[in-house]
């Protein structure tokens, strides 16, 4: 029976080695040699190589190796060199950025944070780098630089966590450690600390991206999925003469919900949720401490947060945490306008 | 045109893979305690609906050995003569009445020795009021402890606590700390100091560092600011909140609950929408610097060095040596009951008093420190 064969058979295209366009005369020569793998063929392309690396990707990999190195061996000095010690506490080992003392200057000695410094140096010339040779590749080959923009959306998150938000605090304290678990527990207190990113508008835009982002691609993966039996997968080719695939799809979808997206605007939607995703993670990491001290109290003043009616109405504070409320809550020139009522004091 | 060989050259390394993954997946479905299907987790909602105030519980950690309550005993007849008349240098419980005595004495020795016996405190010369082992200077050390805890700790109420609410049958309590030692800068300080993880652990969750516990259930600083510069005015420092969450974690695993047994987690610093847990847990960590400052440490020269850690201090206890992972110990069993001897005097002060930080200093300038290895540790600044 003659079936017809769609980029989604599951039949291995093993033939001759794409060697890709011919080199330009100031390019870096390729490596790897081409090969195929069955077992990578199975989730992609089973051809590997050739790759480029160049200069930006030759000196991003230093970077990176810089950074690396720096944090490791940190780590493992840290622990006197002992490689069961090492590996061990992997998940704990940490390198923290300066103290507060410090404010925001540059010039820290390396074992007060020092190191953290130049491994954050090493770590972001390294992304940037990288940056440079996603769009550079994409401008070799004569694509657009949608894919380096994207990237560039979470590079401004990260930068905007380990940098701009430090620099904005005039605090390098203000960064996250490396570490796993340190960097894990950095997460959690600066959410607690600034009264719960859990009412940070824009975290809370940053989740509706990410998930959304997990959501379109979930329909437009099944979409795609689903007629490809009708030649679907030739979506580009759809866009611009649509056959039944599209045409389908697109009913399905109106069936379904009301309205569809086109074979090309689904890209755009996908595209901008994932980008939205870090962009306003970012934005709402830049606004944490600077414009906002307490997103919960942020909530309360307008209507984010609503009041719950209490569980425990009876409950009274003894007088020794009253007291200590009260010296906290009641402390001089501090607005108490945004603070909760301190619970009164019976025994 | 170049021919392609038939034969995959990849087949091996795939397999290898395969088995990789597989050796993973069985790793981690058969090596760590996971709770099963058929042993669930047992949700209960505290606060008004839709907030999602819940504690989990689980018949696991209830029915663990160490959380069952032992049978019941018979207490000893009175006899109508104080322990002081029966028996020779009795110095906490003079006025006990003798039967009331042996029955405390033979409780104890289960709670805390059953395999060793009387003569884990007594000695095995047959002299029982010899106070030649250091076991017995401890115990009626404890016993004061214990007193003062059923008398004056606002934290354990009416519920009372037994030497075995800790020891559960163990010589020492499975679960105590010890100050972590401080490491030395490595490479001349260029790298930076490292935190004091605990190197002793046995598992990732005994991991985490000390300092926590240092700071907090040992010195006297402040657990607040952890939240909300405008709530609190204060600023903390991030290396200080971080402690505070490590210690916030530390409790809620040593009893088995959520954050939101204690806290509405959306305002965690807000008592105004806490639960009275909350108020529990407050007395609850000012008993524990209590015991920590006032009878433990005092007990640091007695101890032979086997019982010690890395910096010569005594074990020390947190939430879990009591709770052991359920939110009441032993499942809030009134343990002391019965138990007349184990109720000390009433104080007009809750147990932490004023001066136990001042004490333990005192008590740690007159002990030697015991030899540390140099390169390890330095001096913890005290």
């Amino acid at each position: 029976m003659a079936s017809f064969h769609s980029l989604y058979s599951q039949i291995q295209i093993h033939g001759p080695y794409d060697e890709g366009l011919p080199l330009r005369g100031h390019e870096s020569p390729r490596l790897i040699k081409p090969f195929l793998n069955r077992w990578i063929g199975k989730i992609g392309d089973p051809q590997i190589g050739p790759t480029y690396l160049g200069f930006c990707g030759i000196a991003s990999l230093i970077c990176g190796f810089i950074a690396i190195e720096i944090i490791g061996l940190n780590f493992w000095a840290s622990v006197h060199w002992n490689p069961v010690a090492f590996i061990e506490g992997m998940a704990w080992h940490r390198l923290d950025p300066p103290e507060a003392k410090w404010g925001f200057t540059p010039f820290v000695p390396l074992a007060e944070g020092g190191w953290w410094i130049w491994a954050g140096f090493f770590l972001t010339a390294s992304i940037l780098l990288w940056w440079c040779r996603m769009y550079l590749r994409a401008k070799a080959l004569g694509m657009s630089t949608h894919v380096a923009w994207a990237f560039a959306s979470a590079i401004f998150l990260y930068l905007s966590i380990g940098f701009i938000r430090p620099m904005l605090m005039g605090s390098w304290h203000e960064a996250p450690p490396f570490g796993i678990i340190p960097h894990l527990n950095w997460t959690a207190s600066l959410s607690v600390l600034y009264g719960n990113f859990y009412y940070n508008p824009f975290h809370c835009f940053s989740i509706a991206f990410l998930y959304g982002s997990v959501l379109l691609f979930a329909m437009h993966g099944g979409t795609i999925l689903a007629v490809s039996r009708f030649g679907g997968e030739r979506e580009t080719e759809e866009i611009v003469d649509r056959g039944t695939a599209a045409e389908r799809g697109a009913l399905f979808w109106r069936w379904t919900m009301g309205f569809n997206a086109t074979f090309e605007s689904v890209h755009r939607w996908a595209y901008w949720f994932a980008i939205l995703t870090t962009f306003s993670g970012a934005i709402g990491i830049l606004l944490t401490g600077t414009v906002v001290d307490n997103w919960y109290l942020w909530g309360v003043k307008w209507g984010l947060a609503p009041e719950y009616p209490a569980t425990y109405p009876d409950m009274t504070l003894p007088p020794d945490i009253a007291e200590q409320v009260r010296a906290i809550t009641e402390a001089p020139g501090r607005s108490t306008a945004m603070v909760p009522a301190a619970p009164e004091a019976t025994q | 045109m170049k021919p392609i060989s038939q034969r995959p050259r990849s087949s091996l390394l795939g397999i290898f893979l395969l088995a990789a993954a597989a050796g993973t997946l069985l790793f981690f479905l058969l090596v760590p305690t996971w709770d099963h299907p058929w042993d669930p987790i047992e949700s209960r909602d505290w606060g008004w609906r839709g907030i999602a105030m819940n504690t989990f519980t689980s018949a696991r950690t209830r029915n663990d050995p160490i959380n069952i309550v032992p049978a019941a005993t018979t207490p000893f007849p009175d006899t109508g003569m104080s322990a002081s008349e029966v028996y020779e240098n009795v110095k906490v419980l003079g006025d006990l009445d003798s039967g009331q005595f042996d029955y405390l004495m033979q409780s104890m020795t289960e709670w805390v020795a059953p395999d060793q016996g009387c003569g884990y405190c007594h000695g095995d010369g047959g002299n029982f009021a010899s106070d030649d082992p250091y076991t017995k200077k401890v115990a009626r050390r404890m016993l004061e402890m214990v007193r003062d805890i059923n008398a004056n700790a606002r934290h354990v109420g009416q519920t009372g606590v037994t030497c075995y609410t800790c020891h559960r049958g163990n010589n020492v309590p499975q679960k105590t700390w010890y100050e972590g030692a401080e490491p030395k800068p490595p490479m001349g300080g260029i790298v930076g100091k490292p935190p004091p993880w605990n190197r002793t652990a046995k598992n990732m969750r005994d991991f985490f560092p000390r300092a926590p516990f240092e700071n907090y259930l040992l010195d006297d600083k402040p657990i607040s600011g952890a939240q909300a510069r405008t709530v609190s005015g204060e600023t903390t420092d991030l290396a200080d909140l971080e402690n505070i969450y490590i210690l916030m974690m530390q409790m809620s695993e040593g009893m088995g609950v959520n954050c939101n047994f204690c806290h509405n987690t959306r305002a965690f610093a807000d008592w105004s929408q806490s639960t009275p847990k909350r108020i529990n847990a407050w007395y609850g960590i000012r008993m524990v610097r209590g015991i920590n400052n006032d009878y433990l440490t005092g007990l640091q020269g007695l101890f032979p060095p086997h019982r010690l850690g890395p910096l010569g201090d005594v074990a020390k206890v947190d939430c879990a040596t009591c709770h052991n992972g359920m939110s009441r110990p032993l499942g809030g069993a009134p343990m002391a009951a019965g138990y007349e001897g184990l109720m000390g005097p009433k104080g007009d002060r809750p147990i932490r008093r004023a001066t136990a930080f001042e004490t333990r200093k005192a008590h740690q300038a007159a002990i030697t420190e015991p030899g540390v290895d140099e390169r390890d540790v330095v001096q913890a600044g005290e």
